[in-house]
């Protein structure tokens, strides 16, 4: 790749062009998806006995304790075993460069990010000060885990600065929200041009889904997989538009009982389905309303409502750059079909980042 | 006696405020479907404000081909007198005429070298494409906000509230199948 040119980036920073380099992962043990949600059911039913035998101090409870502990770490010791995660990061790696898009990884904990991935304190690299007060063979374990990650390039060296400038700038796109229960947090980033030769910045966060328990509608998605395991992605991207829009404004998620001062559209489903707010702009409020209701022609609304239908989408402009926020839920486990989500998505979001830029022009 | 009082007013003022709040919800969604149908005017308005335009570009080439301009301009005039009338389904037959006399006359047009060259038929044929995205954008968030209403209305204690308040069932603005047929057909083209 040319290392002198740099990809667009909305938050300023210098991105050369890159692949994160991720090793295959060697012998996965995949375990069909049925005995999975088996072992994750018993795990849930022998919970039950546990706890009635705690309750009543009855002696049973230790053999309770000990069955529940032994699935549980089944559970979790083939979720190991599976190496979900670099099959994961090897998909990324192998898609962007498929696609000649720039890619890497970012530290699982940042401070300043919502959610749990926010609160805990990253440790210097190279510091192992703790480690010394370790017992040698835990410590000598710990290394040899860190280094067998680095390895196989399942670890990312980008500094956490990179990533907080993320979050402080769009924070709203990644709170919980209607749909979305959980704070999203980004574990992979791509930069890439649109089709129509518009720049981007994406990131992006999978995780594996089991449907075994829920609703027969949960269990089958939009495209018609329908299957008890699959994947929710998660995604934010960030545009380039050639013109500033002179629109600041967020359209998020309306929550229920919302209390918050919006703009509201001649329709109503899109009132319902988003809260119109201005970022961070200063002016006359009637005109800072008017410019962006105009922005928000018939045809930009119902391509928003489209798209909110499929990825539950937010957006913020801010001037010349569009930041969209979304997530897909797909029933397959098929690798083929997991790998067109981050394409489609880039495309849809970038025809609604430009759809507010072609009633500028 | 008095206890008996208190609860007569206490139901009492809980029908009214579930009159004034159902009266309320009704009368804001049925501004919302008067909103829609102003969006649908203004998006079929700037078709109609094309038309003339794209006449006047084309008539110095085509000379000849009177009769085609002639029945672009007539089938303006009839939609713009449906439009004033208010009659959706009638607004709806006129506006597939327009748009099938429009496809053909910029189709034909495109088969004189000079206008081709000019860049002006392609120039018109977007403004008139994205017009007509407008328009069948407009529609849809029409028909969501009518279907609102006819919600409200439909449902308890809507259907209480409504006749006493004088709030009717909306119509959407659909366009019949024969309709939809001819306004999606691709134009044929007499050279």
């Amino acid at each position: 790749m040319d290392a002198s040119r740099t990809h667009w980036d909305p938050f300023g920073r210098t991105i050369t062009p890159q692949v994160h380099r991720v090793a295959m992962p060697a012998l996965p043990i995949r375990v069909p998806p049925a005995l999975t949600s088996v072992l994750m059911i018993a795990c849930a039913v022998s919970s039950l006995p546990m706890l009635v035998f705690a309750f009543l101090q009855n002696p049973l409870m230790w053999w309770a304790a000990g069955i529940f502990a032994v699935l549980l770490a089944l559970v979790l010791g083939l979720g190991v075993l599976d190496k979900s995660d670099q099959r994961r990061f090897f998909r990324y790696m192998q898609l962007a460069e498929r696609l000649g898009w720039s890619f890497r990884l970012a530290p699982k904990f940042v401070a300043g990010a919502p959610g749990l991935s926010g609160t805990r304190r990253r440790r210097a690299p190279g510091l192992d000060v703790s480690r010394d007060r370790m017992p040698s063979l835990m410590a000598d374990a710990l290394n040899k885990a860190e280094a067998a990650q680095r390895e196989a390039g399942t670890v990312s060296d980008t500094d956490i600065s990179e990533l907080q400038k993320v979050y402080e700038a769009i924070p709203e796109l990644f709170r919980p929200r209607p749909g979305q229960p959980i704070a999203m947090t980004v574990e992979a980033e791509f930069w890439g041009t649109t089709t129509n030769g518009l720049p981007f910045w994406m990131g992006v966060r999978q995780v594996d889904m089991d449907t075994t328990f829920a609703s027969r509608e949960i269990r089958k998605d939009l495209h018609g997989n329908a299957g008890n395991q699959g994947a929710l992605q998660f995604m934010v991207a960030g545009y380039g538009l050639d013109r500033n829009t002179g629109i600041r404004a967020a359209l998020t998620a309306e929550m229920l009982g919302d209390s918050r001062r919006d703009f509201k559209t001649e329709s109503t489903e899109f009132n319902t389905r988003f809260h119109i707010a201005v970022r961070g702009q200063e002016g006359d409020p009637a005109e800072i309303e008017m410019r962006v209701l105009q922005a928000l022609t018939p045809a930009t609304q119902t391509s928003l409502l489209d798209l909110w239908d499929r990825y539950r989408l937010q957006i913020i402009l801010d001037g010349a750059t569009a930041y969209v926020s979304g997530y897909e839920r797909v029933n397959s486990s098929d690798e083929a079909v997991l790998d067109a989500l981050l394409p489609q998505a880039a495309e849809a979001f970038a025809a609604a980042a430009s759809s507010f830029k072609r009633y500028v022009e | 006696m008095g206890e008996m009082l208190i609860v007569v007013i206490v139901f009492m003022l809980v029908v009214i405020a579930i009159f004034v709040l159902t009266y309320n919800g009704l009368t804001a969604a049925q501004t919302r479907v008067m909103q829609g149908w102003s969006g649908i005017e203004v998006q079929l308005m700037r078709r109609y404000d094309l038309v003339p335009n794209l006449v006047k570009a084309v008539r110095s080439a085509m000379g000849h081909e009177d009769a085609m301009l002639k029945t672009v301009t007539e089938s303006r005039e009839r939609a713009l007198a449906a439009l004033a009338r208010g009659d959706a389904a009638e607004i709806s037959q006129q506006e597939a005429d327009l748009s099938g006399a429009l496809h053909k006359l910029i189709a034909y047009a495109e088969s004189f070298p000079d206008l081709k060259a000019t860049g002006n038929i392609e120039t018109f044929q977007r403004q008139i494409e994205e017009t007509e995205d407008q328009i069948a954008a407009s529609r849809r968030l029409y028909n969501g906000n009518v279907q609102d209403l006819n919600r409200r209305i439909l449902a308890i204690p809507g259907n209480m509230v409504a006749p006493l308040a004088g709030i009717a069932l909306a119509r959407s603005f659909e366009l019949d199948p024969k309709q939809s047929a001819a306004a999606y057909q691709v134009p044929d083209v007499d050279l």
